[in-house]
């Protein structure tokens, strides 16, 4: 550790490098006489000339000699490496097919929609409403739940049906009896025996 | 430079070299116990450590500090590598100077204790010294090449100067007493 100066010995310093013992001012030399004798100032300030004006002869320098440019190696840095890893591993992970569950609703054309009718009776005609299925797509492991109609069957519309399509039996369904005859209701008797009864009167 | 750098590396780095190699290879041989074939050793290390690391350069500073940064740290790996060796005066020849003058004998004797002293300091001291003294950068420049405050840096300084002066008493009991007087 270098011993820091003190206020003096800064000074001097700045005196021994600037000036020869006689060229002082009596102050400068009265304040150097505090701080060491004359001699030793003299063999300093020596020593700094000395050294200052000491010329070494320098021989002539050898010629550079610079390799052959060589083809660069390509260096990749240690870090550069680490964070290319890195980047491959976060591509990887945000990447990779996982167990999420897609759900896609398809909305199917309306005018597309085949009906089919199921049953008719009297002037009712009975449609079936186009069923509602869960389908499930693998794709290799991605899971997807497709909401899609399904038709329950897949039958001509009755509009463009052909000729080979046979009609329910409309007649026999159409008149079809489920009540009693007026004659063979009993409660006529009743009605008409009350009638006389009345008219008698 | 640097940016033409960028594109035509090769191009632009022979013109650094021919710009600052000289300053490099003294800076080097002073900083490495005057060992010239590793200073140019590392004159062409430094050159192709800015062709690699070129990108590092931060353009709000001088070219000229970064590239003495790189040349420091160079030097103080290589202090680590081989840590120098404790001053000794085995080396110190009197008669070496017998043929001048006095006057110029005695000076070269003292430059010669003054290179071995410089030698024998620390690496952050005898950095921002040579910096300072042998390579002429202001004490800013010095901070910004060891990236240290400017306090640290005059501390160094001071006391690297103070441990010179030290050892040449140490060495030549002549300047204990006898004055070095400057011109």
């Amino acid at each position: 550790m270098d011993k820091e100066l003190s206020h003096n010995e800064e000074r001097l310093f700045e005196l021994l490098e600037s000036k020869n013992f006689d060229q002082l001012s009596a102050t400068e030399q009265a304040f150097v006489l505090g701080q060491l004798s004359q001699e030793a100032y003299d063999l300093q300030r020596s020593i700094l000339v000395e050294a200052s004006e000491n010329e070494l002869e320098i021989p002539e320098v050898a010629p550079l000699v610079l390799p052959e440019k060589q083809k660069k190696a390509i260096v990749i840095p240690l870090y550069q490496a680490i964070l290319a890893v890195a980047s491959v591993v976060i591509l990887f992970v945000l990447l990779w097919p996982s167990d999420k569950t897609v759900t896609k609703i398809v909305y199917q054309q309306a005018t597309s929609k085949p009906q089919t009718i199921t049953n008719i009776i009297h002037d009712t005609v009975f449609v079936a409403n186009s069923g509602i299925a869960t389908v499930k797509y693998m794709y290799d492991t991605i899971y997807e739940n497709i909401v899609e109609s399904v038709p329950i069957a897949t039958q001509n519309r009755l509009l463009e049906a052909q000729a080979a399509f046979q009609l329910p039996a409309l007649t026999s369904d159409l008149f079809r009896v489920n009540s009693l005859s007026l004659k063979d209701d009993s409660s006529l008797n009743v009605l008409s025996s009350g009638f006389h009864f009345l008219s008698e009167r | 430079m640097v940016q033409v750098m960028d594109h035509h590396s090769h191009a632009a780095i022979m013109e650094l070299h021919r710009r600052y190699s000289q300053k490099l290879l003294g800076y080097f041989i002073k900083m490495l116990q005057k060992d010239v074939d590793l200073a140019q050793d590392f004159v062409q290390e430094i050159f192709l450590r800015i062709l690699e690391k070129k990108h590092l350069f931060d353009r709000e500073k001088k070219f000229y500090t970064w590239l003495f940064t790189i040349a420091s740290n160079m030097c103080k790996t290589a202090y680590r590598r081989a840590p120098i060796n404790s001053l000794s005066n085995d080396g110190y020849e009197l008669n070496r100077f017998s043929g001048l003058t006095d006057d110029l004998a005695e000076k070269a004797h003292f430059k010669q204790l003054l290179d071995k002293s410089i030698e024998a300091l620390d690496y952050g001291q005898k950095t921002v010294f040579v910096l300072r003294y042998m390579e002429h950068f202001s004490l800013q420049e010095i901070a910004d090449i060891m990236e240290t405050s400017l306090g640290t840096v005059k501390s160094r300084l001071f006391y690297a100067t103070q441990k010179i002066a030290q050892q040449l008493k140490e060495f030549d009991p002549r300047y204990e007493s006898q004055l070095f007087k400057l011109n």
